[in-house]
């Protein structure tokens, strides 16, 4: 299956631009990260299709993922 | 006898208004050890010798900028300097810090810090150059908004490479939280700083000058910038693209946005569905984003309202907005552009979905010298209560002030700037607005210490709440700790033997010891003073502390330097009135969100309460009185001071 990954935040360093990334069928969201080359650790929070997920729930053909980092300073 | 420690002139100017006395002290080493600069010069000299009880914004409160060791050095997020006074807006200890350019040239004119007493009898401001300080008539700069008024001044000494600290319209009438501005588009914004400036009658402090202090070792300070230069700008380059902004649609997504006078954290925006809703509405019925993704950073860069990023003295990452626009709005490119702070207390927590509109409110503040962060919280405030009908009709004076009315928002901003009107009372924070429309009123005002919370979300992040709680400022995000870093790793505080995460609505013990060393160590960093954008580590840190002073410090040392401060600024409160009875949330912050990805989650009552008792006794503090004990005071080096009565 194809998704397409949004990346918010600081964790832009690491993919400024949006990509698409093709995995297994039935992969998770965990596995998403993994895949991304983004530490997983940096990751705070995972939305799909504009709700949150987490990060064992499975994606699906054609998924919109953003993945999220903390905000500090302002 | 000549100071010993590099990365100091060792010159500590103090200006006098009411005598119009210039004098420069120059402390010794010892002085330079403990307190370090910035907020620990400030938190010294406001303890030391402002007496208890004065009127902030009265003759003998004083008002410090305050520059540290790494101030303007050659590396990146050296570019900051503090300033400080005895706050109008808390009552208490009062100060913030300011990016830009103007700390690093007070650095080069040859002074550590500057000390302003007394009050002017008629408008003036401060010059300052190559260690020549001279006080000069402003009554033809008194009134004008910030960018006149800097041109102004660069003309009369005929020199653009200036740099002005100021205050606007705002500061010069007493609004309570009244900024210090500098380079138009930094600001020392919190607690009321350009209040006390302007009842010094002080318009501004223009510094140009050309040598920095010695430095112990500069091949090593500029080897370490070479690597924040290097693998720095790589880390940090896509933040730099969207800056502080590019986090507004995150921070919804995490609850952690400011909507609608706190109420939500999320922000539909005004037609989640297509349909225009009232903006409460919208939150209530509504979990989606629209509203936060049409003033997230990547909007202003795909709309084309970014024009271009800046960045602070010596720095790579860019991370400052710079909007301009000739449309529905014209908008002065000098002033920058919102940051997320500014995006979200006078944005989404307005019920503002129309970035354009942001960025022109953005300018206005700037240009009035407001911080954007109070004036953002109080226009919200009032809001909800125009909206609860809490405040009659007569005093809003013909504006349908309700969220998301873009209009009376603009209009409020001028108001507030000028003191005209009902902005006259909305200058005095929402806190002290209240005081007139009884206790639902005053329950809706979102402070901590009467100063308000800026755009992160104690229900989001718990450990937050607990800083909000004991910061000296009152509410601050500065020198706070924000659980969301922590939740899955905590590399950057192993030097402090901290490696367990903890979920970001954890109170725990071990939550308590996370949030009392990052304190401490962020009273470090601006006292030092550098930014917390840069990757820096701790080690890091104290190698640019070796290599500026020739000291053989420590990050022992200087997190005892960062308690040290924190301690004394405590004792400032104390001995203000400000009490432990002060250390608490607002009651909204205590209320389950109704809806949003934290639906039901509040800040548990008798967990934070807990957490509070913990972290006095952690501090060495008494922990049903918050009042430092006397042995920590004596362990810190502050047996000078007078211990607080612990009366309970």
């Amino acid at each position: 299956m194809k998704v397409t990954v949004r990346v918010q935040g600081h964790l832009r360093r690491y993919r400024p631009e949006g990509f698409e990334l093709e995995l297994p069928d039935a992969a998770t969201v965990r596995m998403l990260i993994d895949a991304s080359g983004i530490p997983w650790e940096e990751v705070l929070l995972v939305a799909v299709n504009g709700k949150r997920a987490l990060e064992a729930d499975p994606l699906h053909d054609g998924d919109q993922v953003m993945l999220l980092a903390p905000m500090e300073g302002g | 006898m000549a100071l010993e420690s590099k990365g100091y002139h060792g010159n500590i100017a103090r200006v006098n208004l009411t005598t119009g006395l210039i004098t420069v002290d120059h402390p010794d080493d010892e002085f330079y050890h403990t307190y370090l600069g910035g907020h620990g010069f400030i938190a010294y000299f406001l303890y030391k010798e402002v007496p208890a009880g004065c009127d902030p914004l009265g003759p003998v409160n004083k008002l410090i900028f305050a520059c540290g060791p790494l101030t303007g050095l050659p590396f990146a997020g050296s570019g900051r300097h503090a300033a400080g006074a005895k706050s109008p807006l808390t009552g208490g200890y009062g100060g913030g810090e300011a990016g830009g350019f103007w700390g690093h040239e007070l650095r080069r004119a040859g002074f550590d810090a500057l000390i302003i007493e007394g009050a002017a009898a008629k408008p003036v401001y401060i010059w300052i150059k190559d260690g020549e300080i001279a006080i000069r008539d402003a009554a033809h700069l008194w009134g004008l908004e910030c960018r006149p008024a800097e041109q102004a001044v660069r003309a009369e000494l005929g020199d653009q490479r200036i740099r002005f600290a100021q205050i606007g319209p705002a500061g010069e009438k007493q609004a309570l939280y009244a900024t210090i501005s500098n380079d138009l588009n930094e600001f020392v914004g919190r607690g009321g700083m350009g209040a006390v400036m302007g009842s010094k009658l002080l318009k501004g402090v223009a510094v140009r000058g050309s040598a920095l202090p010695a430095v112990a070792d500069m091949k090593k300070i500029l080897e370490l910038n070479k690597w924040v230069a290097t693998v720095g700008k790589k880390l940090y380059a896509g933040f730099g693209e969207l800056g502080t902004a590019g986090g507004t649609l995150g921070s919804s997504q995490q609850g952690n946005l400011p909507t609608l006078n706190f109420r939500f954290g999320h922000w539909p925006g005004k037609a989640p569905h297509g349909d225009t809703l009232a903006p409460t509405e919208a939150c209530l019925m509504s979990d989606e984003h629209k509203g936060a993704e049409a003033i997230t950073g990547q909007t202003m860069k795909d709309t084309g309202l970014l024009t271009a990023t800046e960045n602070c003295f010596s720095c790579v990452v860019k991370c400052k907005r710079v909007t301009e626009s000739h449309g529905r709005y014209e908008i002065d490119p000098a002033y920058g552009g919102p940051e997320y702070e500014t995006i979200g207390m006078m944005g989404s927590n307005c019920g503002i979905d129309d970035l354009e509109a942001i960025a022109y409110a953005n300018m206005r503040v700037g240009a009035l010298g407001l911080d954007s962060i109070s004036c953002g919280a109080t226009i919200a405030w009032a809001m909800e209560c125009a909206e609860k009908g809490l405040i009659p009709q007569a005093d809003l004076e013909g504006v349908d002030l309700r969220f998301g009315n873009v209009d009376a928002w603009l209009c409020m901003i001028e108001k507030i700037g000028h003191r005209e009107g009902f902005g006259d009372r909305l200058a005095l924070g929402s806190f002290r607005a209240a005081q007139a429309y009884g206790p639902e009123a005053v329950a809706l005002a979102p402070v901590v210490k009467k100063q308000e919370i800026p755009a992160h979300e104690p229900r989001a992040k718990h450990g937050l709440g607990l800083g909000y709680m004991v910061s000296p400022t009152g509410a601050d995000h500065m020198h706070n700790f924000h659980d969301t870093g922590y939740t899955k790793a905590t590399r950057s505080l192993h030097p402090l033997g901290i490696y367990k995460p903890l979920p970001a609505h954890d109170l725990s013990a071990d939550k308590v010891r996370m949030v009392m060393y990052t304190i401490n160590w962020r009273h470090l960093q601006n006292s030092a003073i550098y930014c917390m954008f840069l990757p820096w580590t701790m080690q890091q840190v104290t190698e640019l502390i070796q290599a500026a002073t020739g000291w053989n410090t420590s990050i022992y040392d200087l997190m005892k330097i960062g308690e040290r401060v924190n301690t004394l600024s405590r004792l400032f409160n104390l001995r203000e009135g400000l009490t432990h009875e002060t250390d608490k949330l607002a009651r909204r912050f205590l209320t389950p969100f109704e809806s949003g990805p934290l639906k039901g989650t509040a800040v548990p009552e008798d967990g934070i309460a807990d957490a509070l008792r913990t972290y006095y006794s952690m501090m060495g503090w008494d922990p049903a009185t918050g009042v430092p004990t006397q042995g920590r005071l004596l362990e810190l080096g502050l047996g000078w001071t007078e211990q607080p009565a612990l009366a309970r």
